[in-house]
């Protein structure tokens, strides 16, 4: 009864998530960011929530004067910018701030840590400064006791901008292989409870990092469903980031992957390849100035923690073997259509709808972009007739919340009709 | 302490056998033989926990018993004309060991046992070598390539592996005139860091004699390890730093990982390329700071810091502990020195001069390896007037006896983790020839005829 309970509830939630996502507004579909090159951060203690209805302690960066969050805000800069990083701790124990993939960082605070300057507990501060010398994504984190306190929250992303981006289009690196129509990102955690409970006791000298079981996994500091909520929606408050990546046919996403915690996290995309063109904030070239002559094509990018790396993926039906649109062959070809498939016929005959149940993202037509009618209550959550594909982490057991599926390391990414918009990122 | 008189025509004598040695080892492609023997020792942790380990050790002989118990193992280093290799096996531990070296080719037959169910179950990926054997057991590859690999027990690995039989091999494709790892893989020093944990209940079990079928302890499945290592040690706030040359070196990181557990070695502020995985070099290296490197994998990774200083290589899948204490584990200091040569600081104030002469061009940052050796040239054009000095190993004003001795005590020592080698005279990290040739330079120049001495004790 009580897991039947708990299914029903997790479902409605679902439900909800998505619905919400795609109803209320804004709908921010990219990357939020703040701009540098200078931030103000302040490490702070609060609380995030789970979608099984957990309320876990946290200690996070924000910008100062705003909450804390979880995962940190994400930093954003151009390529040559002095970064400057003004860090305050108002939490109980030493913070600090590393920058994985930098070099020459300096540093000054109010204590020596074991990797670098550290800001006392109660309102220390401490400065970090270096050149953004690359494009790219990468991470920031707590450099004190990160075993711990990358596991409390203390982590985020860093994009770097490219300096030799020509005018009206949009590269992660300088080099049109990597030129993209939207970015999303994918900071991938995981969380064992326990710490956070041991830590809220105040028995951290308790914590066992060594029996560290991670129950609940996270992209960009939410649990699916929650990925497909709204950014910055109020029933997250520090929780601002969503994950759910959109494209129309032909458009190519950027995709910034991070690991953020302990665990490696074999990413999969459903729908299609992508193109993994970078690691480490560097594109995969031959020789300097070749691009991404030795991007990689895959489905699943495993991504090791500390480690960052960007994908391209597109979608445009290719090689379905029939009309994505339903087009007669004497029709016009959509934009970023499939050619060799134009005008082929759906291949299967449809049972008639009493025959059939629905599932939640179908608009009762197989065509992009086309609505059919639905018996009462059924369908709903594709509001674009669009095409959904859930995108999630390969080890499968990271899709749940608290042993309780779906959720955890998942998102749906949705391929929409050319008719319908795609917000655009905003910044702070 | 035991005292010998040498007479100077015997050490030249010796300094000239040295020096043949070397010629022919260079040139003659022979058999390799290294003694290895499996045993046990006893390792401390961090928190002062005694662990009981098995190991091996490196002994100058079968049967000689002279080397010591490491965990990992002793780092063999193979020579690149080396490419015939015979490792002899002892074994004093309770069950029958072995050795296979993956990514080598050699020809292996797995040995087998017949279960209660009557059946045939692999024990070992190679044959084995008995408890306590008398006779010496050998394992051979006659076409060892270039590149860094694991050693480790075959037999019973999930056991044995655990219990510290492992090691690292390294071979390198040429010594000279610049080192390389893999063909056209330069290098300057290199730094072998084997990472490999510990749970403390498979050792407890098997010093109790309490692990097996019937026992307490039946198999390795609930790993979890308690103690996180890199070269055997478990990070402390007391620990040395490793020194890894100097600034614009090309350091070569050996990783190794002989655990159970996926590592991340991660370079803060310092970025590598990851040059060759498992023994076979990439075409295309990537550019990268954190280093995924899965159980029994080995990555080399090119690094060449641009700034003195030190930096933190650490595990970025955060095992960070030891045991529950934070701030230890699979964390290292790496220490980066300034570009000066280390040939000029060995000069005394009565050769200012001179030194003042040959600094001048060593004073811009060198800014290649190829540079850092034209300087050394230059340093060496010096070397008639400086050598004496530097071959004065003892600082006592002159160079005497005592200073071949301590030389040749320190012959062929490759220590590129500490400067204070004195007998690497011109601070490459290897007492080599070219040490010999400035020593010669400085005998040549000195009364050392007349000047019988005393020597410490050889081993």
């Amino acid at each position: 009864m009580k897991k039947m309970k708990t299914t029903l509830r997790s479902l409605l939630l679902w439900q909800w998530a998505i619905a919400s996502a795609l109803t209320l507004s804004p709908v921010s579909a990219e990357i939020i960011t703040e701009m540098g090159p200078t931030f103000n951060l302040t490490a702070s203690e609060d609380y995030i929530t789970t979608p099984d209805g957990g309320a876990y302690l946290m200690w996070g960066y924000g910008v100062t004067g705003r909450t804390m969050q979880y995962v940190g805000p994400t930093l954003e800069v151009n390529e040559g910018d002095t970064v400057t990083v003004n860090l305050t701790n108002e939490l109980s124990v030493p913070v600090s701030l590393v920058f994985p993939g930098q070099t020459g960082v300096s540093a000054s605070g109010d204590t020596d840590g074991l990797l670098t300057k550290e800001a006392n507990p109660g309102g220390g501060t401490a400065q970090y400064t270096f050149v953004a010398s690359h494009p790219g994504t990468y991470l920031y984190h707590s450099g004190t006791q990160p075993e711990l306190q990358l596991e409390m929250g203390l982590i985020g992303a860093m994009i770097v901008r490219p300096a030799g981006q020509p005018e009206g289009v949009r590269w992660a690196y300088n080099h049109a292989d990597s030129a993209y129509d939207y970015e999303y990102l994918f900071l991938l955690t995981e969380m064992d409870p326990v710490v956070h409970q041991m830590i809220q006791c105040g028995k951290a000298n308790q914590v066992d990092l060594t029996a560290y079981f991670p129950v609940l996994w996270f992209i960009n500091g939410r649990c699916a469903p929650d990925t497909m909520m709204p950014a910055e929606t109020p029933l997250l408050p520090t929780q601002p980031y969503n994950c759910l990546p959109r494209l129309h046919p032909g458009d190519r996403i950027l995709l910034r992957f991070l690991g953020g915690s302990r665990d490696y996290h074999p990413f999969h995309t459903h729908g299609n390849n992508f193109l993994l063109i970078a690691q480490d904030g560097r594109l995969l070239s031959s020789t300097p100035g070749a691009g991404a002559d030795l991007a990689v094509s895959n489905f699943t990018q495993t991504v090791a923690p500390g480690a960052t790396c960007d994908a391209i993926f597109t979608w445009t039906g290719e090689k379905l073997g029939w009309d994505i649109y339903g087009h007669s062959p004497e029709d016009p070809l959509e934009m970023n259509e499939y050619g060799p498939d134009h005008g082929k016929p759906f291949p299967v005959l449809l049972p008639d709808k009493k025959d059939l149940t629905f599932g939640l993202h179908w608009s009762g037509s197989p065509f992009l972009g086309t609505m059919e009618s639905l018996p009462p209550g059924e369908g709903g959550f594709n509001m674009n007739a669009g095409y959904f594909y859930m995108w999630h982490s390969h080890k499968e057991k990271e899709m749940v919340n608290n042993d309780i599926f779906p959720g955890g390391m998942m998102t749906m990414l949705i391929v929409e009709p050319h008719s319908v918009q795609i917000e655009g990122a905003h910044g702070h | 302490m035991k005292t010998r008189i040498y007479s100077v025509k015997k050490m030249l004598r010796m300094l000239l056998a040295l020096t043949i040695v070397l010629l022919c080892s260079a040139r003659v492609s022979a058999v390799t033989e290294i003694f290895l023997r499996a045993d046990t020792t006893v390792m401390t942790m961090p928190d002062g926990r005694l662990i009981e380990m098995w190991g091996f050790a490196q002994d100058s002989v079968f049967g000689a018993h002279d080397g010591i118990v490491t965990v990992p193992g002793p780092v063999l280093t193979i020579g690149p004309g080396e490419s015939h290799l015979i490792i002899t096996l002892e074994n004093n531990l309770p069950e029958p060991v072995s050795l296979v070296i993956p990514g080598q080719i050699a020809l292996a037959a797995p040995a087998s046992f017949t279960d209660d169910q009557g059946r045939q179950r692999i024990q070992s990926f190679t044959h084995e070598t008995p408890i306590n054997n008398i006779d010496p057991v050998t394992y051979e590859w006659t076409n060892l390539r270039a590149g860094t690999f694991i050693y480790h027990s075959g037999s019973h690995p999930a056991v044995q592996v655990q219990m510290g039989l492992y090691g690292c091999l390294k071979k390198n494709y040429s010594n000279g005139p610049v080192r390389q790892a893999y063909e056209g893989v330069e290098f300057d020093d290199d730094l072998v860091l084997v990472f490999s944990e510990i749970d403390p209940a498979l050792h407890d079990a098997i010093q109790a004699n309490d692990y097996g079928p019937g026992k307490s302890m039946t198999s390795t499945i609930n790993y979890e390890p308690k103690y996180f290592l890199i070269n055997g040690q478990g990070f402390t706030s007391a620990q040395t730093p490793l020194s890894i040359g100097r600034v614009n070196d090309r350091v070569l990181l050996r990783l190794v990982n002989a655990g159970i557990k996926s590592h991340v070695p991660f370079l803060q502020y310092l970025r590598g390329q990851v040059v060759a995985e498992d023994g076979f070099d990439y075409t295309y290296p990537g550019d990268q700071c954190a280093i995924d490197l899965p159980p029994a994998k080995t990555k080399d990774v090119l690094i060449v810091p641009d700034a003195a200083g030190t930096y933190l290589l650490y595990d970025h899948a955060l095992h960070l502990t030891n045991d529950t204490t934070l701030s230890g584990g699979m964390m290292v200091k790496l220490t980066v020195k300034s570009a000066v040569p280390k040939t000029l600081g060995v000069v005394s104030d009565l050769t200012v001069a001179v030194a003042t002469e040959v600094s001048e061009p060593t004073l811009k940052t060198p800014q290649s390896a190829a540079e850092r050796k034209l300087t050394g040239r230059v340093a060496l054009a010096g070397r008639l007037a400086t050598a004496q000095m530097i071959a004065d190993l003892d600082k006592n004003g002159m160079v005497d006896l005592n200073d071949v001795v301590l030389f040749i005590r320190h012959w062929h020592v490759r220590d590129v983790q500490s400067d204070d080698n004195p007998s690497d005279l011109n601070g490459d990290g290897l007492v080599d020839a070219e040490d010999l040739t400035i020593m010669s330079d400085g005998i040549r120049n000195s009364d050392i005829r007349k000047s019988p001495i005393q020597s410490g004790r050889r081993n």
